[in-house]
Formats: C-alpha cells, structure tokens, sequence
C-alpha cells in the first residue's frame, strides 16, 4: 500500500529513453501505467478506492449505524445524499462505512491467496519430484469445486463473519496462485540465465531471491491486481447472501443482499452499494489490464495495437506512376524499381528499404545477403505481396512479378498473383505449417485454391507434389500432421505448398537456418534441382555466404536498407569492391587466415532501423572512410565497376 | 480410447473429492450434534443425535454409507425438512440445469463472436465498444446486474417476470444475467488468441496460397486460437458455475445453489453436503469436456505417434 | 563400448598437464518410473562412453548436430549433469568425490558462456549487478573499491567501457552482451571456459569480433577452452583438438589438423565438405550429400550408429562387400552389427570410429 501512494505522490520523471541512463524502476513502471489510458483511469480510481477505505469512516457525516425510525426508506435528499434504509440510517454515511470493511476484506483474501499460494507454487517448480505432484493433484481437486461453492463450505465450517470469509476467499484463490506461480518459476527456471547462475556457483537460495523472485514479481503483481477485482466480488458475493459481515456493520455486498427485499419499491438502496462495488472491481481490472500489458510478453501484440482509424490508411499501396509501366515492360521474373518501405511506428515512418533496384531472370537465383535490420526479409516479403499494410508501408516504387505490377491490385487479382505466380518458403517450416490441419489438407488447398479440380485430382496432385520434393510413402504422409515430421521433412512440405500452382518465383526467407547443417544441404539441393527443372526465378534470402558461394548465381548484399554491392557471384565473392562485402567474406573463419592469427574483423555492429547514419551508413565501421569527407556527405549511389554495381565511392580501391 | 483414459483420470479426482466433502462435516469445529441440538439439549438427547447421524460408527462405515445416500433416498434425509436429500435435489436440478447451461452456452456464443469481432478490426469502433464492455462484464457484481435488471425490465417496464420459476419467461433474464462472465471471458479470451494467432507465419502461408482473408481467418486463424481459448476457459468455468449459485437467490428460483445457501445459513449439513458434492461432479464433467473438446481441435494432444 | 583414447602428448615432458580429463562418461535420461506414470520412459542416451582429454592452456572444441548430445556433454563437464558412469576430472579433482558446496566452489575454476547473449544475462539486473554478483558468490573482492577496480579492469579487457556498467541487458547490441557474458566469465579468474556455441547467434560481421577476443583473451588469462559448435570452420580456426560428436559419442577426435585436415570418419567428411569458405567453388565440388536426418536418440541405430546416412557404407555394399538389406537399403554386414571402436590414424594423432577407417576394404578379401 505504501508502495502505491509513493508512487502516487510525486510527479513522475520522464523516463530515460536513451541508452546512457539506466532506467529508475519504481518511476519506470508508475509512468508505463499512465501511459495507457485504463491504467491511468484505473490507477486513479484504486487510489481514490485506497484513500476512501482510510479515511472514509472519518468522512462519513452522519452516525452509520444510528437508526431512525422517523426516516426510513426516504430518497436521496440534500441531508441524505444517498437516501436511508429501512431502518433510517444514512445510506452515504453507510457507505463511506462500509469501504474499509469491503476493500479489507479484498486486501485479506489476496494476502491470505499470496502468501499460502506463491511459497508452494515456486517450491513445486523448483523441487519437481513428489511435491509438485502432490500439490498439483491438490490443486486439481480444489479446482473441482467452483469457487463460490468452496467458499460457501468454508463458510459453512467456519461460521458467518468479517474474518470468516477473509479465509474463506483467500483460501479458494490459492490454488490460482499456486499454479501461477509454479507456472512462471518453471519458465523462469528454463532460461538460460538460470542455468548461467547456476554454472558461476550460485547457491539455489541466490537464484530463487535474485533472479526468480524478481522476474516474476511482475506478473505475480498482475494476477494479485486481477485476482483482487474477483476476490472482491466473491466476498460481496458471499455478504449478499447473508454469509458474510453481519448486520447491522456495513460491508456493501450485505448492504446489497438487505436491499434485496425493497427492489421493487426503493431501487435507489441498491444503487449506491453496487455502483461503489462495480466501479472498484472495474478499477483493479483496469490496472491490471495495464499492468498485464507491461508484464506479459504474450500481450505486447495486442497492446501495440494501430491507432483509432488506422483502418482508413489500409488501402494497397499503389505503385510509383511511370516505372510501373516499366516493371510490367520487362522479361525479368522478378523486377523491383526504386523501392523504399518504411515501418509504421508511434513514432511515425522508420524507414527500412531505402531505394532498392533488382531483377531475377526467369531459371536464375538470386541471392540476398544481409544482417540483422538490413531490410532483407522485409523486401522478400513486398517481393511475394505479403508485407503487412498495417505494420510497414511502400512509400515508393514498384514491383513486377512475371511482367504485373504487383502493386495496387485489387484483392482478387492479388489472390490470383499468388497463386499462380508466387511460392514463399519461410525460415521456420515449423511455424509455416498450421499445426491443427493435415499435411493433406494444407497441400489441398493451395492445390485447389481458384481451380476446379475436383478430389481425386487434387490428390493425386498432392501425391506428385511430395514426390517432387522427395517424401517417400506420400499416400500415407497427406493424413498426417506437421508435428509428426521432423524440421527437415516439414520444409519440404512448405516448399511442396509453394510449388503447389507452379509459380514463376520461388522466394525462399532464410530456408535453412533453423536446420541442421546436413540437413540444410539436402534441402538447397532440392531447391537448385526443382529450380533447373522448371525454370523457376529463385530468391534466396540469407546471412551465410558459403551458401550463397555453392548456390546462387547472382547476389546482391544489402546493408541499412540499400544493396551496396550487387552482379554474378563469381565475380562478387571472387574480388568484392565493397568493403562491407569484403569484411563480410573476410569475417567467416576458414577464408584464408591461418589458425591462430586473428580473423580480419571490422568494428562496430549493423546500425538499428531508424538509426541509420547520415551519408554512407557503412561510414562508422569502414577502413577505407579515414579522412574523405565525402564519405558523410551523401549517401553513394549503386554504379558499375569491373562488372557489377556497387554503391561506393573508392570501390576502385578494392581492384588493386 | 483417450475418452476412456481421461475418464479413468478423473475418477481418483472425483474420489478425493467425494472423500473432502464427506469429511467436510468433522471439519465443523465442536460437535455437530451439539450444534444440532442446541445449547440447553440434555446429554441423552445430543447422543441419540450422534446415533442418529452415525457420528459413533468408524470412519470407513461412515463412508459407505455417505456413498449410499447419493443413490439411497433412506440413507440421508434433510435436518430441516426431514425429506430425502436426493428428492430434495433431484426437485430442483432441472432449474440449475436450464439457467447454468443455458447461461453458459449464450455466453460462449456471444464472447466468441464479439472476440472474432474485436480482433479482426484493432483499433477500430467495434474493437473499443466490445473492450469497455467486456471490462464492464467482467467487474460487474452479477447480483447487482440481476437487481438492476429486475427493477427495468419486471418492475419499470414490466416485460418480464421478477422472481420464481414457473414458465419460461421466467429463465430469460436468469440465463441473460448470468451469461454476461462467460461472455466476457470469452470475447477477451478469443481476442487475445486471435490476435496472437494473426502473426502466425502460417496465416502468409495460406495467403501465398492466393487463399481469402476470410477463408485464412476462419479456416487457419480461429481454429488455433479457439485451442488457447478453450484451454483457459475450463479453468474459469467455476467461477460461471458458482454464478448460479447468487442468480438464484436473486431471482427466487428454487435451484440446487439456493438450496445450498439456505442450508449453510441453517446448517442442513446433509443437504450441504451432497449438493457440494453434485456442484464439483457437475464441475469435474465441464472439465472433462473442454478437456475433450481441446483434444478434438489439437491434433498435437491426441496420441503421439512416432515422428516420420 | 568405446575403448578410452588418449592422444599421445606433443611434448613429453607434458604429459601431466591435462586440465580436463573425461573418461568414459555416460548420461541417459528417462527410464525411470515417475509417481504419476507406471510405464518407464524410454532411456535416451545423451552421451554415451566419452573419453577425452584437455591440456592446459589449449582449446579443445566438441563439434555435432542438433541431438547429438553435445550440449549435454558440456553441462557434465562443468558439473551441472550428474554423469550416469564415468567420470570427470578438473586439475585433479574427481567431479564425483564433491559435495554441492565443493561443486559450487569448483565452478569458480570452470565457466560457461552460453549461445544467446540475450537470454543468458538476467533481464532485471544492470551488467554492473551481474558481473558484481559473480565476486559476490565466490567471495572475492570484497571491499568496494577493490570489487569496483575489478569490474573496470574485466569490462575494459572484453572491449566496453565503464559507461556500459549501468546498462540493463536490452539496452546493449548483440556483442556488447556476449561480451559481458564474457566478461561475467572471467571475471573470478576461472582456468577453464566452456563456450556453447558462442558465435552462432550474432551478426557475421559481429562474430569475427567476438573470435578475435576470445582468442586474445585465451593467450592473455592462459584460459583453457572447451567450444562447443556445429561450424566446423570455426573449429578448423580456433580449437587444437577436437571431438566429432554424433548421437552420443565420439566418432571421431584427435589434433584438428588430423580430424580436419584429413578426415576418415564418412561423418566428418562430409561436415568438413559442407563447411567449405565463401569464395565461389567450383559448382561440380558439392559434397556428398548425407541422406535422412539425425535418427532420435530414444531408437539409436544398431551396430555403427551412422550406418542409416552413412555414404561410404553404401558405397562399399554397392562394390559387394557382404551386406544385409535394411529399411535404408542395403548396407554392409558389418556397419549394421558391430560396433565400431576408435581406430587409431596411422601416427596416432587422431582415431575415427569406423570399420572402414584406415583403409577400404580389398572385396575379394572379405
């Protein structure tokens, strides 16, 4: 509690957003409440609810327990703001009352739910074995009884009264907290860090106090907020039944259950008690709302969520007047021109492709290299119509698939697009297949999707499909589901979905990377086999160029967005102009340095989207910039030298 | 098969329970028959209520004979009404039954719905009606919601009727009340798997597959999230359950949970017990269900078969 | 059951001065009964009869796939796995006569860096916090001032500077936090670093980097290495003796020029192939392509467990030699039943587990 007015006193500090200052946690976590608008209407309210059980007794202006027979059941008035009951005591009075009794009980129950539930829970994930077996079995048996029922029994054993029901619903929402906190240790207990504590030598107690106890804090602190609205409901539940405060003391679910019997007559008395016990409830699930969204990684999606109206932006981009006619003009399988993208943030338009020009020819792979914010995989997916409109925009340019713009379609060409023209195949095959339909189903569909081929064909399609990419038995493997394959296996069937409409462009988003370094051959291998046998344009997106030295025929290498280096990999790899591309080849072990002798490293690490330097932004880790102020002038544009294009302006230097 | 399996699960859940319910009345600090009997009843008449109640017979035999009551109407009567506590609940399960169940059913309906809703345009006006009153459902009191609504509709307006169980007007508002936390629960629980699910790379799978966007919700999208959903929904199950228990008392239907309420409040411990007892098997049987129903739409829970 | 293989000391007079000595190590998980199941699970051997030896001041690297029980191997050699049998020893200290507490004190001698830098320091604790927390556990440096003057000097040798002390783990780059996580490391002065894949998940032009301290703070701090990788480049670069690991156990090991250089286990071929550099090859050298994936570890092959993907062996059936037809085709006789032991190379520097090592088989001999 004292924790809540500390923070609530002050005025919060703006929390430090640049790297240098380390951010001050209290501060930290009060403001990310109040950014959100339930959490600083939430957090208001449990502020006022909290200073209104303190000081409510002191502010009530009449006697809440003096009765009147001369003013019984009398409508809210100027001397009785909310009326009298049935035996004429204030009803306002009553409740200002009756706050602490409401919101103790609350308090008791979370306490009583806390402090037996979250001790087991972490002692069962950090023991495993017979304990949490037991406590889990406990639990499921005391989640058989629905709540109100158990606390009813409790009461039943116990007696009616304050403290009775006190135990009663801390006693019912321990299991909740036994599971959660079970739950999370578990988790926490998996991370590497754990591990890494543990391997320095630190002692089990050193782990649990620093390094669980403080990673779960937050979402313990969520579930009490949360757990505290029902916790509440419950109690008052249980007053309104006549279980639990008894009269004549004022608790606001006894009020309630006592103006049960004037309904008809005098609907105000239940106004006021229920209107204070609504909006408390609403209060604490307001801030824990805003409190989940801060501590629960899974809801960080829904709460970054598009501002109001952002469905009024949703329209397809539409492409650059005058290179689209210039895409659709050209042989080329794939045809980009001018293309920039920028993500869309709170923070307006970051951009992330920044002028890119390319081209597959229709049998060739082209692939493209990159590290981690180069705007690589954000382009394969423009590339296969797949960008997100409401997470990145295309703000310039266009591209061409098979001789069509790709961009502005309506949504039925665009399907069209795809099915015919394009096959994608993602990084994870695991999560590229739906976990919940058949390998059978999914071909089926793409095999089907805008045909009207009819069963027997769409399998026997499906059944050629798998052939094609090498599974062996297809006829059984179409009933199984993706789990029962191994990583391999699954990415064959994401690359048999692919080729399900036999597209002109295959576009493959790191196809190996989450495979086994034997397994990643057997796939490439297919892909190049498929590829010579129809022709297909491929576009390998990767990070690793040995594949691109034994797979590829062109390359372009992309760096903050733009392709600084680009031709035939033959001559790329064999002399890189770029010194981005030369410290690339020069970086991974076994290209010609011996052993022992240091690996030839450029400083520094690929600049963050939206924080790109000015002027080339290869300029901060270059060797070549010393001295050249051109280099921060403006940023190189893509020229020819020695048969390919590349964006720097003493590429030169790298042929002598 | 894994029907069988999961029965054969709970059945040591159900006998725990059975066992924690029957043991219930050794809990009550003092004596029973003391308290049963009253502060000035004579020694004579407090042992031939122990006789009466079999509190003398060991623990085992007491047992037994707890078990036979459930289908037994001789074995256990009511202390207040000295009827059969089995007739007294068999009387009144039906109107438990249509208000709980339907109740449960109108609200899993409408929360998925308002979910789907919610989720397919964030930000959108839809989205922030359905946020604000699913947070209003969740905080809502539902004996305050059931006064309020008895107040507009029976005694302002008169459409419907305020309390009883007579005809079928009578369940409406029940049911309607008593749905709004199933409904909430679900239209959050949805919203949230569904937009978690939307991210998923196999939904631009079925797009690259030149599939609809309706046809990628509801044929790849919803399917997964309902799993999340349903998972999490059994647990909170309970606490719709024990809804009735209050709905009842609001509306004057003579229901199991009213009947439970009243014999706490006069300590009817025969009837406390076997209605406890029929709440948690009620209980056990939704469990199994969703249990089921998660299998039925998750492959990845029915019988591991070896990877190919 | 593999036969323990030592490889013979390069100088002589050194011979004592192995830090790490495993011998015959084994984990199997499962087979047990649990309270809540009455069937036993099935056993999964993890490592399975390993042997090896590490001298000082060298880096020895454990090279595999995913399952092949690499990661496993690691954690028994720092301590945090109970061996099933076999035994590890650290600078003469026999893991198994430990308690916990001696276990924990042990741990100031051997640390570990593990793969992903974001994972493995504490989200809530600033690196002034973690690395301080490191003394705090062994007891060392006290005082503040000393422990400040630690921190700074070990921050400065993994290339950050005092400004990143109060940084939270997010608030720093990939290799800025592998850095710390090396820093976390060597910070209580330990003899040995065992490295789980400690580049693999950084940028390419961040790796280099990271190799490059690594290695100067091996020839700086006289660390022993133990790296565990799947990049068999990376081992060709740093390590001076290595293990070729698969399902389990050892199927090749020796000095790396031996096992990398000239490799005679199918297995390692075919990895050393694959890990070819990135200047543009000559597309007809592609190498041999292994076939199917890694068999699960719960159901391990008979006989040489590589015999299901093992290209050699198909050769040799395909010449005649004696075979026996298999789900996988037909197969040799003898990859299918008998288990391979270590077979010394000529020299002696390295050893190979496979029937056909040394030299293939005369058909008309066998």
């Amino acid at each position: 509690m004292s924790l809540v007015q500390d923070m609530a006193a002050g005025a919060p500090p703006l929390a430090a957003k640049s790297d240098a200052a380390p951010p001050r946690r209290r501060w930290t976590l009060l403001w990310r409440i109040l950014a959100q608008p339930k959490g600083a209407i939430g957090l208001t309210l449990v502020v006022l609810y909290l200073l209104l059980a303190i000081f409510g007794p002191m502010l009530a202006p009449q006697d809440a327990f003096r009765q009147n027979f001369a003013q019984t059941l009398r409508p809210p008035s100027a001397a009785h703001w909310f009326g009298t009951d049935q035996l004429g005591r204030d009803v306002f009075s009553r409740v200002l009352v009756g706050a602490r009794a409401t919101l103790g009980i609350g308090v008791g129950g979370v306490a009583v739910a806390f402090l037996i539930g979250v001790p087991l829970g972490i002692l069962a994930a950090w023991r495993r074995g017979w304990i949490e077996a037991v406590l889990m079995r406990a639990i499921d048996i005391m989640l058989s009884f629905p709540d109100i029922v158990f606390a009813l029994a409790v009461v039943a054993i116990l007696g009616a009264n304050t403290q009775n029901v006190i135990i009663a619903v801390g006693v019912v929402a321990v299991p909740v907290f036994a599971r959660t906190a079970r739950a999370v240790t578990l988790s926490i207990l998996a991370e590497p860090y754990i591990e890494g504590s543990a391997a320095l030598g630190a002692s089990p107690a050193r782990i649990i106090l620093r390094h669980v106890l403080p990673n779960i804090s937050g979402t313990l602190l969520t579930l009490s907020t949360l757990l505290f609205a029902s916790t509440l409901l419950s109690a008052s539940g249980l007053g309104f039944l006549g279980l639990g405060t008894q009269p004549p003391f004022p608790e606001w679910g006894t009020m309630l259950g006592e103006s049960r019997s004037y309904i008809r007559s005098h609907p105000y008395l239940a106004t006021f008690p229920g209107l204070f016990l609504a909006v408390s409830a609403l209060a604490f699930n307001l801030l824990g709302e805003a409190l989940r969204v801060i501590y629960d990684p899974t809801s960080r999606r829904t709460a970054r969520r598009a501002p109001l109206f952002a469905f009024l932006r949703r329209r397809p981009a539409a492409p650059s007047p005058g290179i689209a006619a210039d895409v659709e003009a050209e042989r080329s399988a794939v045809s980009v021109k001018a293309l920039r993208m920028a993500f869309r943030t709170r923070d307006g338009l970051l951009d992330v492709v920044r002028g890119v020009d390319l081209a597959i020819r229709p049998g060739r792979t082209l692939a493209l290299v990159g590290e981690s914010g180069s705007g690589k995989s954000t382009l394969l997916r423009a590339i296969g119509t797949l960008a997100n409109p409401q997470e990145v925009a295309i703000t310039e340019g266009a591209i061409g698939i098979g001789g069509q713009s790709a961009l502005g379609l309506s949504a039925a060409a665009l399907r069209e697009l795809r099915r015919r023209k394009i096959g994608v195949v993602f990084q994870d095959a695991a999560s590229a297949l739906n976990p919940v339909l058949t390998v059978g189903a999914q071909l089926a569909e793409a095999v089907s999707a805008g045909s009207s081929l009819d069963n027997e064909a769409v399998r026997q399609r499906c059944i050629a499909l798998l052939q094609d990419v090498r599974i062996a038995d297809p006829e059984r493997r179409l009933a199984m589901y993706p789990h029962q394959f191994s990583g391999g296996m699954k990415q064959r069937i994401v690359i048999a979905i692919a080729l399900a409409q036999d597209p002109q462009v295959l576009l493959a988003d790191e196809p190996t990377s989450a495979l086994d370094v034997t397994i990643q051959q057997q796939i490439l291998v297919l892909l190049r086999e498929i590829q010579a046998k129809r022709g297909m344009a491929v576009l390998l997106v990767t990070h690793d160029l040995g594949l691109v030295a034994r797979f590829a025929d062109d390359v372009a290498v992309m760096y903050a967005g733009r392709i600084v280096e680009s031709g035939e990999v033959a001559t790329v790899l064999e002399r890189p102009l770029h010194p981005y591309t030369l410290a690339l080849r020069a970086s991974a072990p076994g290209a010609g340095e011996g052993r022992g002798q240091p690996l030839r490293s450029i400083p520094g690490e690929p600049p963050l989207i939206g924080q790109f330097p000015a002027g080339c932004t290869f300029r901060p880790r270059c060797p070549r910039t010393q001295g050249r102020p051109d280099c921060a002038e403006r940023e190189p544009e893509p020229r020819t030298v020695s048969g390919r294009q590349v964006a720097c302006l003493f590429a030169e230097e790298g042929l002598s | 098969m894994f029907v069988l399996r999961r029965l054969g699960g709970a059945l040591p859940t159900l006998f725990a329970v059975s066992l924690l319910v029957f043991l219930f009345v050794d809990l009550i600090p003092g004596d029973p028959a003391q308290i049963l009997a009253g502060p000035t009843a004579s020694n004579e008449e407090i042992e031939s209520i122990r006789q009466f109640l079999g509190l003398n017979e060991p623990l085992l035999t007491r047992y037994g004979h707890f078990l036979r009551g459930i289908w037994d109407p001789a074995v256990a009567t009511s202390f207040r009404t000295h009827r059969p506590v089995v007739v007294e609940l068999a009387e009144r399960l039906p109107n438990t039954l249509i208000v709980s169940i339907g109740g449960l059913v109108i609200g899993v309906v409408v929360g998925t719905l308002a979910g789907i809703v919610s989720a397919m345009r964030p930000g959108g006006f839809a989205d922030a009606a359905i946020t604000v009153l699913t947070l209003a459902g969740i905080s809502m009191p539902i004996y305050w919601l059931g006064l309020l609504c008895i107040w507009l509709f029976a005694v302002h307006l008169g459409w419907l009727p305020a309390a009883g169980a007579s005809t079928p007007a009578h369940f409406v508002l029940p049911i309607l009340v008593i749905a709004t936390r199933p409904a909430a629960m679900f239209s959050r629980l949805v919203a949230a798997s569904l937009t978690e699910t939307m991210g998923k790379d196999y939904l631009d799978t079925a797009r690259a597959k030149g599939l609809s966007e309706t046809r990628v919700v509801l044929a790849h999208a919803l399917r997964n999230s309902l799993i999340a959903a349903v998972s999490v929904a059994g647990v909170q199950f309970g606490g719709m359950l024990g809804g009735s228990v209050v709905t009842e008392t609001v509306f004057g239907i003579p229901g199991v949970g009213r009947l439970l309420v009243d014999a706490v409040s006069r300590a009817d411990y025969p009837v406390i017990q076997y209605a406890i007892l029929m709440f948690a098997v009620f209980f056990v049987v939704i469990n199994l269900v969703t249990d089921l129903l998660t299998q039925w739409l998750d492959p990845r829970t029915r019988e591991q078969e070896r990877p190919a | 059951m593999n036969a323990p293989f030592r490889l013979p000391p390069r100088h002589p007079d050194t011979e004592s001065d192995d830090i790490v000595v495993v011998d015959g190590i084994s984990r199997h998980f499962g087979g047990r009964k649990t309270l809540l199941s009455r069937v036993a699970a099935p056993v999964v051997r993890a490592v399975d009869g390993v042997s090896f030896s590490v001298r000082r001041g060298t880096c020895f690297a454990i090279v595999g796939e995913s399952g092949s029980g690499k990661s496993s191997l690691a954690r028994l050699v720092v301590g945090l796995l109970k061996p099933t049998a076999g035994e590890v020893t650290i600078d003469g200290t026999r893991l198994s006569t430990l308690d916990k507490t001696g276990l924990r004190a042990l741990r100031r001698k051997v640390q570990l860096v593990l793969q992903d830098p974001r994972a493995s320091l504490d989200p809530r604790m600033t690196v002034f916090d973690t690395l301080s927390e490191a003394l705090t556990v062994h007891g060392l440096h006290r005082e503040r001032a000393a422990r400040a003057a630690r921190i700074d000097a070990v921050i400065a040798m993994v290339g950050l500077n005092p400004a990143h002390l109060a940084r939270y783990p997010h608030e720093l780059s990939g290799g800025q936090r592998q850095r710390v996580a090396i820093a976390r490391a060597i910070i209580c002065e330990p003899d040995i670093l065992v490295l789980d894949e400690p580049v693999s998940a950084l940028d390419v032009s961040v790796q280099a980097q990271i190799i490059n301290l690594l290695a100067e703070l091996q020839a700086r701090l006289a660390l022993t290495y133990i790296v565990i990788t799947h990049d068999l480049a990376l081992v060709a670069h740093m390590a001076d003796a290595v293990g070729v690991m698969y399902l389990g156990r050892f199927v090749e090991q020796g000095d790396v020029e031996e096992v990398c250089g000239a490799p005679r286990h199918p297995y390692t071929r075919s990895l050393m192939a694959i890990a070819a550099p990135a200047v543009p090859p000559q597309r007809a050298g592609r190498p041999a392509l292994l076939e199917g994936s890694i068999p699960s570890p719960l159901a391990i092959p008979s006989g040489c467990s590589f015999h299901t993907r093992c290209p050699l062996a198909r050769e040799l059936a395909a010449e005649g030699l004696p075979g026996v037809n298999t789900p996988d085709g037909r197969l040799p006789r003898r990859c299918v039943e008998e288990t391979p032991v270590l077979h010394p190379a000529p020299g002696g520097r390295s050893a190979a587990s496979c029937h056909f090592a040394v030299e293939r088989p005369h058909i008309q001999e066998s």
